[in-house]
């Protein structure tokens, strides 16, 4: 019988969307986050797989305790894919609304400051429930 | 000066599927951003994908007006072309990690496992896709 693969218990996901500053800034802080973080229970996921419907990520994710979703802005576009395939989402991070820092763009994606993404990763590792490793 | 200078808009838009749950995912996203450092934004920028399937009016708007555009995928999913295919979006130049530069994808949760080495190749054949697309444009 085949062995069942482990699933983290939060399933992070996030818009990763580089046209802006704060895009670029939610997938450059959660792979540093994730550097620090317990990868028993934290994995980055795909939106991009769950936005297509991928059979297996969409499984994974079902399988995932806790869905956490990191944003950019007040598009909110990585919590709107999730949310288009069903997915009730337990923790947000939007680095715009909630972080106050500022959406620089369009096509600016290197425009935010050293500070601004180390309180993105704190931030973030706070939302994972504060471990790290 | 042309419309797409006035808009600062760059001659190539470039899509990554971004994914960071396996190494060949994140590798997309690294490469891409150094494309953008090594060439600048006036040649190339990238468009954001998750703007584009929420149809976010302004982004839609601006990458329609892009001349030329190269999308990039991490695995056999190919997610970044299914995606745009549905909203009627064709590349001008597409890369596979695993089909064209043969990457091994070592997912899932191998968000990590990739080398600046890794970064340099797929940023180094996103640059060559990108050339090829400016040279059209002559």
């Amino acid at each position: 019988m085949e062995k069942e693969e482990h699933v983290p218990e939060n399933a992070i996901f996030c818009c990763f969307g580089c046209m802006s500053s704060v895009g670029t800034l939610t997938g450059v802080a959660v792979l540093e986050a994730y550097k620090r973080l317990d990868k028993e229970k934290n994995g980055l996921f795909c939106t991009s797989a769950i936005a297509v419907g991928v059979p297996k990520h969409r499984k994974t994710t079902e399988r995932a305790k806790r869905i956490i979703v990191v944003d950019g802005c007040y598009n909110k576009c990585a919590t709107k894919i999730l949310e288009k395939a069903g997915f009730k989402i337990d923790k947000t991070l939007n680095l715009l609304l909630d972080l106050k820092i500022p959406k620089i763009g369009p096509f600016k994606p290197f425009d935010y400051k050293e500070e601004d993404l180390e309180r993105a990763v704190t931030e973030i590792i706070r939302l994972c429930g504060g471990e790290t490793k | 000066m042309e419309m797409r200078e006035r808009m600062g808009l760059p001659k190539v838009g470039l899509f990554a599927c971004f994914s960071g749950s396996s190494n060949t995912g994140s590798l997309t996203g690294m490469a891409a951003l150094e494309v953008v450092r090594r060439l600048g934004s006036e040649k190339v920028g990238i468009c954001s994908l998750p703007a584009i399937l929420n149809e976010v009016p302004r982004q839609s708007a601006m990458m329609r007006r892009i001349e030329k555009l190269v999308v990039v995928d991490g695995c056999h999913n190919a997610c970044a072309r299914e995606l745009l295919a549905d909203k009627g979006i064709v590349p001008d130049v597409y890369l596979n990690l695993e089909e064209d530069l043969h990457l091994t994808k070592q997912g899932p949760f191998s968000s990590l496992a990739f080398t600046d080495d890794e970064v340099k190749r797929v940023a180094d054949a996103i640059v060559a896709a990108v050339n090829r697309c400016l040279a059209g444009l002559k």
